[in-house]
């Protein structure tokens, strides 16, 4: 069961309807997935395999009738995007009719992949948090999460370590910074004899970020935003809810002894399904009603 | 001279303006969740990195 990536559950009864994405190096596997995403004008699910450089396409009509041909697959070569230089493409997410792909580079933060593999429209610039530019671009490149607003005009980045959170206007392919929230200081210290410079965090580090999830009215984040041990039993996590000026509007506080792990909240019917641990032990798939 | 003085003033107002602060997070509302409901508790989850909704499914 551990060999599958990725499960479908029914999320009225939370029944497990099918398993795909198997782990491995071959058509269609995975190894570490990044976050999923869906292309809602092909009804495709997005998954992105930076170890292997691929973007995987899953139909979920034909994983779950259990056709054979449920997937394709798009090849990158950051060679023939970047050169020589090296490079490391981090994610990629649908994107009008193409990919937007971010990068843990000071070459490209993020851009968009042309129809001839190569990267257009990179964006290369960083709130200067901190004086050094290494530093700097690290601190962009950890476990940054980011997301993009359905309707394709606007995009959010957070940061992991402290919590600053940008948000960028999409028009006419062009990225263009609208609004930047610093929220929680970074603090970190540099990994030693690393180059290009990487961040290890520290105990008094806060965590900001988690997890940030789009809708055309809102920008959902799961944050901890406090020095946060590994081994916390206690829930610390908190679901804010901003809208797209980067207004706090709103915090959804978990019952106690249930930390989320993964959350997606569904407007309509007024619900979030989270993935949480509950008193430090196993993890549940369950909902809780915002009406 | 004071005109010297007042532009360096002006600059270093400039500079200090620019400080980035941090604000911490403060909602406008806050909401407790009740204790939920429990949609799944055999399926063994491992280090689930997202969960989206499509139409009637969740994927994770």
């Amino acid at each position: 069961m551990q060999d599958t990536c990725l499960w479908i559950f029914n999320k009225r009864t939370g029944e497990r309807l099918a398993g795909f994405g198997l782990k491995g190096r071959g058509p269609g596997e995975l190894l570490f997935p990044s976050p999923i995403s869906y292309d809602r004008d092909n009804r495709l699910l997005v998954v992105f395999e930076a170890n292997l450089n691929k973007i995987i396409r899953y139909d979920l009509g034909k994983v779950l009738s259990g056709a054979g041909d449920f997937y394709s697959e798009i090849r990158l070569n950051p060679r023939e995007m970047f050169g020589e230089k090296p490079n490391f493409i981090s994610d990629a997410r649908p994107y009008k009719e193409a990919y937007m792909i971010r990068s843990k580079t000071d070459q490209m933060r993020f851009g968009i992949l042309g129809h001839d593999g190569k990267a257009k429209t990179m964006y290369t610039r960083f709130l200067p948090l901190v004086e050094d530019k290494e530093e700097n671009w690290a601190l962009f490149s950890y476990s940054t999460q980011w997301a993009i607003k359905p309707d394709q005009t606007k995009m959010v980045y957070a940061t992991y370590i402290g919590g600053v959170m940008e948000i960028f206007n999409i028009n006419e392919e062009r990225f263009a910074l609208d609004t930047a929230c610093y929220f929680y200081e970074p603090i970190y210290s540099p990994s030693e004899g690393v180059v290009p410079k990487w961040l290890v965090t520290r105990d008094e580090t806060i965590v900001g970020f988690e997890r940030v999830d789009a809708t055309d009215d809102y920008i959902y984040a799961l944050v901890v935003g406090e020095a946060y041990p590994p081994d916390a039993v206690e829930s610390r996590k908190k679901l804010f809810v901003f809208d797209w000026n980067g207004n706090a509007y709103k915090q959804y506080v978990f019952p106690p002894g249930i930390r989320p792990e993964s959350v997606a909240v569904d407007e309509e019917q007024g619900c979030i399904y989270a993935i949480v641990v509950k008193d430090g032990l196993t993890e549940f798939l369950c909902k809780f009603s915002i009406k | 001279m004071y005109k010297y003085f007042l532009l360096a003033w002006m600059i270093s107002s400039v500079a200090c303006s620019e400080r980035v602060v941090y604000t911490g997070i403060q909602p406008r509302h806050v909401q407790e969740l009740g204790e939920g409901e429990l949609l799944n508790s055999t399926h063994l989850f491992s280090n689930p990195t997202a969960m989206i909704i499509v139409d009637s499914l969740l994927v994770v």
